[in-house]
């Protein structure tokens, strides 16, 4: 009996991760010691002020909501065997179409004569046209890919470009926020048709604390009194102050179910079938009776239909009450930080909500570096583009050297733990 | 004592916890043919690279002349005066012979004096063993037997005292490989040592002296090919009785189900593969189609099959068209076990249970509004798997961890269960062993009895004569018109392969 080794999923997929994600940091440590400043305090950061602050985990579940579309969608075409790195202007995109819907709603474009649709009618629809914006911008790359050979790298890269021309062009003329002139945004979008968001409940909470803290005042107890007599009313008016405008909002719960949808779609539909041989094998996708050009162009536009509803998050589901607009910023980035996440998450969507997880709470861990560092002793001078550096290495690690540290721990389990870790699989006579 | 040009002794090598070679002992007699056969994966093919420097083996050592060999390194191997004619020629198509010959054997900065030399050499070489080539023509202009040629004038060159030629005739119509033969006779007759690893029995009897089994890595029989008999090395092959002929009742052919009318197909090149095209196959009996590959057979089956589109002739199941897209044409209850599963019949990063239904996965039978019958296939998979012996008969196993005989047993399963009306069948059993040969044989005479039609192509003659009613010759995209199996042989039939027949292209101009 023929016997095939492999590594037990745990290590496979936890410890071998893991060691990627250390080594991802030990070397930005590095690079962080080479610019003159202490790893330390930056490591101090991220956990005093991301992980283990509510602040910092609901800024880092907003992130990793945008994040997990932008992977998701990158996923998607990889199953193809497609790499879609316009993620960024489909998510613009998306954008667009769903503030241009929206205008359309609120009269923007007809001197003030709309129709301003409740919320519960309103979202879904808004929801719809940010896809649909996303797999229009898609769906031309995906055509030029699939049935003229064009390389979908190459025009989702023009296609970025073109992106955000787009949306100066709009933000500056047809979308422009009339009262602001020379701040490319559009108008606010009417308060019911946000999303709600973890900052709500604190808000909401606040109103009754803040009554308490007036009686409490006009009882004539300073604000030290209130301090040392009330320790858990202060704290609690303190947690709400911070999380009022706390963005993690009901688009994660929304993501999350779309993650479930992902891994039926891809592992449990025709549809998913043929996409997933499309991408192993295209001979064997045409023996199979696969359309593999219609199946590409599919793909793309639903990874574009992705990568649009991102736009969702950031505009409808913005922590910040003046933010509910759109800007040039797009996806800020995001839908390029979904390659990464999509990277490492091995493309399955359990994995990539972790992995967007993770780089939700780095990305806020920049900001927090940014923000903060100036204000500690000693003085932490980091751009808070080290996070993309880490990014970089993230990136290094998990996708470029995944075999170099997968053969390191296949060394390992095999000379040192004496063949600990694999699994042993009978796969019956040798093989030709 | 016996002079041996090469002794193996106790040679056992491991690739992880794959026992390729275990504790082989070989002698081979200088100046006889020595055959090596084995199924395909049984370990010849490593002994030999062991023995040419390309592994080193975990254990065991190696004498040649007498002289102990140094592991790892061709060159010593070559020093020591073994050559290697492989499977795949090494060489390169735009040089001539004699810059072929001299290549990686230059000695020195300048090309001209070594080409002077060789040349000479070259010519008495071909004198002595009666290997004629031209030494200016370029290897891509060559047929593939005067390439093999050259192959073993390169080893000559060097100074071979030992030949090793690795499944030698895989390529050549059996014209070509007669020729091979007694190339190799007239070697021997020279002095010359040499190894013939096959998988082909008559090869065997035909040219060697004496012949060496291997069975999973095992030595499991050294015999005089004078005292042995291909019945006896099947078994010590397979390990089991086998029987070689194949049984089967006489055709009931009935009407006609695939009916083919001049079909022509130029590729997206712009290379004519297919010129003027006919044929039929009548339902309940086997149309074989033979001929060296390369000749447009692969582009047949991907026009039949509907992946290809043809650019002229007629083509009709059953009476009717033949639909344009593969899912189309499989719904014309078309069956197709393509000639290359690993490229084409199946997806081998797929789980077995998701490459056991690759053609069929939006029927019906496993899917229903879009969502797959998970349950329902694997169990199905796993069924069928039972059904065709696949080993093991584990549907969660990923497809390419199958060996190559399991493979095609899974690709068969998926097509045979279907039950379809036509079968068009590539090079069933190729890379399988002979236990699965046997098999599969049976499963496609099976099919025929039960009335479907079927095509089959494939490059082994044998398996052709054994198993076709009627057959047919491909050569240069053209077609020869069919011979009643029972009154053809091998030599008539090599003919038609070498492309001795009257090829008029559809235009009816003589080519």
């Amino acid at each position: 009996m023929r016997q095939s080794r492999e590594l037990h999923p745990i290590i496979n997929y936890g410890v071998v991760p893991l060691l990627q994600l250390i080594l991802a940091f030990a070397v930005a440590g590095l690079l962080i010691v080479l610019i003159g400043q202490n790893p330390v305090q930056a490591v101090q950061l991220y956990l005093t002020d991301v992980l283990l602050s509510p602040v910092g985990i609901g800024q880092s579940i907003y992130y990793a909501t945008t994040l997990m579309f932008t992977g998701m969608a990158v996923a998607l075409a990889f199953h193809a065997g497609l790499f879609n790195i316009g993620g960024e202007g489909q998510g613009m995109v998306g954008g667009i179409a769903m503030t241009g819907i929206a205008l359309l709603f609120m009269g923007h474009f007809t001197g003030g004569i709309g129709w301003l649709l409740p919320g519960f009618l309103a979202v879904p629809i808004l929801f719809v046209f940010a896809a649909l914006g996303g797999a229009a911008w898609a769906a031309i790359p995906g055509y030029l890919q699939a049935y003229r050979g064009s390389h979908l790298v190459i025009t989702t890269i023009m296609f970025n470009s073109i992106a955000f021309s787009l949306i100066l062009f709009l933000l500056t003329g047809w979308f422009q926020n009339p009262e602001t002139p020379g701040d490319p945004k559009s108008p606010l979008l009417p308060e019911s048709w946000w999303l709600w968001k973890l900052g709500d409940y604190f808000q909401i909470q606040l109103v009754g604390l803040e009554a308490q803290y007036n009686e409490f005042k006009e009882q004539g107890l300073k604000v030290k009194d209130i301090r040392a007599q009330y320790p858990e009313f202060w704290d609690q008016r303190a947690l709400a102050r911070s999380m009022k405008n706390s963005a993690a909002n009901v688009s994660f719960l929304f993501a999350l179910v779309l993650a479930l949808g992902f891994w039926f779609f891809v592992w449990r539909t025709k549809w998913g079938y043929a996409i997933r041989s499309v991408g192993f094998n295209q001979t064997a996708a045409r023996y199979g009776g696969i359309n593999v050009p219609r199946t590409m162009l599919m793909t793309v536009c639903i990874s574009g239909a992705l990568a649009g509803l991102a736009s969702t998050n950031i505009i409808l589901g913005n922590g910040s009450d003046s933010e509910h607009v759109l800007r040039e910023t797009g996806l800020v980035g995001l839908g390029f930080v979904g390659i990464a996440v999509a990277l490492m998450g091995r493309n399955h969507p359990f994995g990539i909500v972790l992995a967007a997880l993770l780089f939700g709470s780095l990305f806020q861990w920049g900001e927090v570096i940014q923000l903060k560092g100036q204000f500690i002793r000693p003085k932490l001078d980091i751009d808070k583009e080290i996070v993309v550096a880490l990014q970089g290495l993230v990136v290094l690690f998990t996708g470029a050297l995944y075999l170099m540290v997968v053969w390191a721990v296949q060394w390992f389990a095999d000379k040192v733990l004496g063949g600990f870790g694999f699994v042993k699989e009978d796969v019956g006579e040798e093989r030709a | 004592m016996t002079n041996y040009a090469i002794e193996l002794s106790a040679i056992s090598k491991s690739f992880g916890p794959v026992q390729a070679n275990k504790d082989i002992d070989l002698a081979v007699e200088a100046g006889t043919i020595h055959g090596i056969v084995g199924e395909n994966g049984a370990g010849k093919s490593t002994l030999m690279s062991i023995l040419y420097g390309f592994y080193v083996p975990d254990e065991g050592s190696i004498n040649v002349f007498g002289e102990p060999l140094e592991f790892n390194s061709s060159q010593k191997a070559i020093e020591a005066g073994i050559g290697m004619v492989h499977q795949h020629f090494m060489l390169g198509e735009p040089f001539t012979v004699l810059e072929n010959i001299v290549l990686g054997a230059e000695g020195g900065f300048l090309l001209g004096g070594a080409l002077k030399k060789a040349r000479a050499s070259l010519l008495e070489l071909s004198e002595r063993y009666g290997l004629s080539v031209d030494p200016d023509a370029t290897i891509g202009s060559l047929p593939v037997g005067v390439q093999q040629r050259v192959e073993i004038l390169k080893a000559l060159y060097r100074g071979a005292k030992v030949l090793i030629l690795d499944e030698p005739t895989g390529v050549l119509t059996p014209q070509e490989a007669d020729a091979l033969f007694e190339i190799l006779r007239s070697l021997k007759e020279q002095g010359t040592t040499i190894v013939l690893i096959t998988h082909k029995l008559h090869e065997i009897m035909d040219v060697t002296d004496r012949v060496s089994v291997i069975r999973r890595g095992e030595m499991v029989g050294h015999r005089e090919t004078a005292q042995t008999s291909p019945e006896e090395l099947a078994e010590l092959m397979v390990g089991r009785k086998v029987l070689l002929e194949v049984e089967k009742a006489v055709a009931q052919p009935k009407h006609v189900a695939l009916s083919v009318q001049g079909l022509d197909y130029v590729d997206e090149k712009g290379i004519q593969r297919l010129s003027n095209v006919s044929f039929d196959v009548r339902a309940g009996e086997i149309l074989g189609v033979a001929g060296v590959s390369g000749n447009g057979q692969a582009q047949l089956l991907e026009v039949l099959s509907g992946m290809q589109t043809p650019t002229g002739g007629v083509i009709t199941i059953q009476g009717d068209p033949l639909a344009r897209t593969p899912d189309q044409v499989r719904n014309q209850s078309i069956g197709h076990v393509p000639e290359d599963r690993q490229h084409m019949g199946l997806i081998t990063s797929f789980p077995a249970w998701e490459s056991g239904i690759l053609g069929f996965q939006a029927s019906a039978l496993y899917c229903n509004r879009g969502a797959m019958k998970t349950g329902e296939i694997k169990r199905n998979v796993g069924e069928l798997m039972e059904k065709f012996d696949v080993r093991p008969p584990n549907p969660m196993l990923g497809t390419a961890k199958f060996s190559g005989g399991n493979q095609q047993k899974i690709v068969l399963a998926r097509e045979i269960d279907k039950a379809p009306d036509v079968l068009l069948v590539g090079q069933p059993t190729r890379g399988v062993d002979i236990g699965a040969i046997e098999f599969i044989h049976k499963q496609i005479i099976a099919m025929r009895d039960a009335g479907a039609a079927i095509l089959l192509v494939s490059v082994e003659l044998e398996e052709i004569l054994s198993l076709s009613d009627r057959v047919v010759a491909m050569f240069d995209g053209f077609c020869s018109p069919d011979r009643i199996t029972a009154d053809t042989d091998e030599r008539s039939l090599g003919l038609l392969m070498a492309g001795e027949f009257d090829r008029r292209s559809s235009e009816g101009l003589a080519a």
